[in-house]
């Protein structure tokens, strides 16, 4: 669970953030700091797939918004991981 | 900390920070930055280095670069290698009346082709590097047969050629230069003169004999040189291939950074088609050849050379003779073969595949001819001791020349051990199994490529 585009993408279902917030906001909700580099190599290439947009800004911080495809492949990947989290209880739970 | 991440940050793409530099000095100047954040920046600039073909012809001249410096550092360490040269004229003292002067006759070079032979013969040479005052080659006869340090001597150390430096405004085609590469500049000049010296020797002895005496004279143009600086390594050669392996190094990292699977999918391919090969090339015998090189002279007045060579060839190389050997016992030759088909049939094969007697280089004198004996076996030993018997037996029917037709037959080179296969060539069926492994991978992968369903692109940014 520490794909830094999961990790970016679950940051702005939450609303629109700048780099530091969202490094900030998943270190909270998921004990994960993620690294300038780490951070800004998932912020391009989620911007480049469409995923994710920049907001209109004029401070040095530019806050992005996750795009409807972006909510999308969220969604997709949150079931999947739903479905595999489910599954694992369930068999804990049998075992 | 936060200087040193900044600069790190430069390290991104311009493009790159054309369009992210701003908001990620912002991002470093908020967070509270730490030791292993420069890492993980150094990592991102890195990854991000390589995403474009452009970004990966600078990574392919940065490896380039480095490889280049690295070969011409590593050069200074390679041990220095010193070459002596002398040159050597032949020519007759007297021209005859149908040579032209300052042009090399057939029989001059044939002379000094044959001479060559003889001091650059293994046993002249493995006397060379044996004597105390050279004692040449200490460390390679630590690890390596005699026989072998003298054909590397030979073939890789002693260079012989026509002389090419001009000599009164043209070269002299009848000057010979001799050289000589050690990594001990004294000894590589002791080595020339004693060749000089025996090539000297062998010219007069040879006169001589042939009653030709003060026909063609031998003179050292240049006595060998004590050479100043070392010829080798050549630092500008280790510049140029370092550059050339960094090159085709950093292009085949970019590669297999920008397409990892299809890489490895190649890889796959090319590692097969070189097992397969491997494994096949492991089913072939192994076949070793062994040589041995005779010479033989007669008066001038004697018949021709080529009559008396058939006549011997006839009588060592007999079918009756053949059968013989093949069946002695501790030779026992062909014994497969002798189990499926007739003697007749095994001395057949023997005789037309394995065995072979060719001249050693063709002789303008009708006189003297030097041949090669060789044979092809499995076995390296029995392939040596065949060699061995059948050339004693050539020096053995030389010795009953008819009388008044003299001739002499001497053995220049006696029949060696063979220390590898002459076949299968494992190198060159690997490189083709791989070659073969490469093609059939990138028909493979072109032909999947072409049947897979198309994506749909990636949705535009909203």
């Amino acid at each position: 669970m520490t794909d830094p585009t999961l990790l970016v993408l679950a940051s702005l279902a939450g609303g629109d953030k700048h780099g530091y917030a969202m490094m900030e906001d998943i270190e909270r909700f998921a004990a994960v700091r993620l690294g300038p580099g780490t951070l800004y190599g998932a912020i391009t290439r989620l911007e480049e797939r469409g995923w994710i947009r920049p907001v209109n800004s004029d401070d040095r911080r530019q806050p992005y918004r996750i795009t409807g495809a972006g909510r999308e492949c969220l969604e997709e990947q949150v079931a999947s991981l739903d479905r595999v989290l489910k599954t694992a209880a369930r068999r804990l739970k049998t075992a | 900390m936060r200087r040193l991440l900044g600069w790190a940050a430069h390290l991104y793409p311009a493009a790159w920070r054309a369009r992210y530099g701003a908001e990620f000095d912002a991002l470093l100047d908020d967070a509270n930055v730490r030791g292993r954040d420069l890492a993980d920046v150094l990592r991102g600039a890195f990854i991000m280095q390589m995403t474009s073909w452009k970004s990966y012809a600078k990574v392919a001249v940065a490896a380039a670069v480095t490889c280049a410096a690295l070969a011409l550092a590593g050069s200074f360490l390679v041990p220095s290698r010193y070459e002596s040269t002398a040159v050597m004229r032949i020519g007759p003292l007297t021209p005859s009346a149908g040579s032209t002067p300052g042009v090399a006759d057939d029989r001059q070079m044939w002379r000094l082709e044959q001479m060559q032979m003889q001091v650059l013969g293994r046993s002249s040479l493995m006397n060379l590097i044996q004597q105390p005052s050279l004692d040449l080659y200490k460390d390679e006869r630590k690890r390596m047969p005699l026989e072998d340090v003298a054909e590397k001597m030979r073939t890789q150390d002693i260079k012989m050629r026509p002389y090419a430096a001009p000599r009164a405004g043209r070269p002299d085609p009848q000057a010979v230069e001799i050289r000589f590469d050690y990594p001990d500049r004294y000894k590589a000049q002791q080595v020339v003169r004693e060749l000089v010296g025996k090539f000297i020797e062998m010219n007069l002895a040879q006169a001589q004999k042939a009653g030709v005496r003060g026909n063609l004279v031998l003179e050292l143009i240049e006595p060998a040189d004590l050479p100043e600086s070392p010829y080798r390594p050549n630092h500008a050669a280790f510049l140029m291939a370092g550059l050339g392996a960094g090159l085709t190094l950093g292009l085949l990292v970019t590669l297999i950074w920008r397409q990892p699977k299809w890489c490895l999918q190649m890889a796959g391919f090319i590692g097969a088609g070189l097992v397969l090969a491997l494994a096949i090339a492991s089913f072939i015998p192994n076949v070793y050849v062994s040589r041995a090189v005779m010479r033989m002279a007669g008066p001038a007045d004697s018949a021709p050379m080529a009559d008396r060579l058939q006549e011997i060839q006839r009588q060592v190389l007999g079918r009756d003779n053949l059968a013989r050997l093949i069946q002695l016992p501790r030779l026992d030759l062909y014994e497969e073969q002798r189990a499926q088909m007739s003697i007749a049939d095994v001395v057949e094969k023997m005789r037309s595949k394995d065995l072979s007697i060719r001249a050693y280089q063709p002789s303008p004198d009708r006189h003297a001819q030097a041949f090669v004996i060789s044979f092809s076996y499995p076995d390296r030993l029995k392939a040596q001791q065949t060699v061995a018997m059948l050339s004693r037996q050539f020096m053995e029917s030389g010795r009953t020349d008819p009388p008044g037709q003299d001739y002499n037959l001497e053995m220049l080179e006696p029949a060696d051990l063979p220390q590898t296969p002459a076949s299968p060539n494992r190198r060159s069926i690997a490189v083709l199994g791989a070659f073969a492994g490469l093609l059939i991978g990138l028909a493979t992968l072109r032909w999947r490529r072409g049947r897979r369903p198309q994506l749909t692109p990636a949705p535009a940014a909203a």
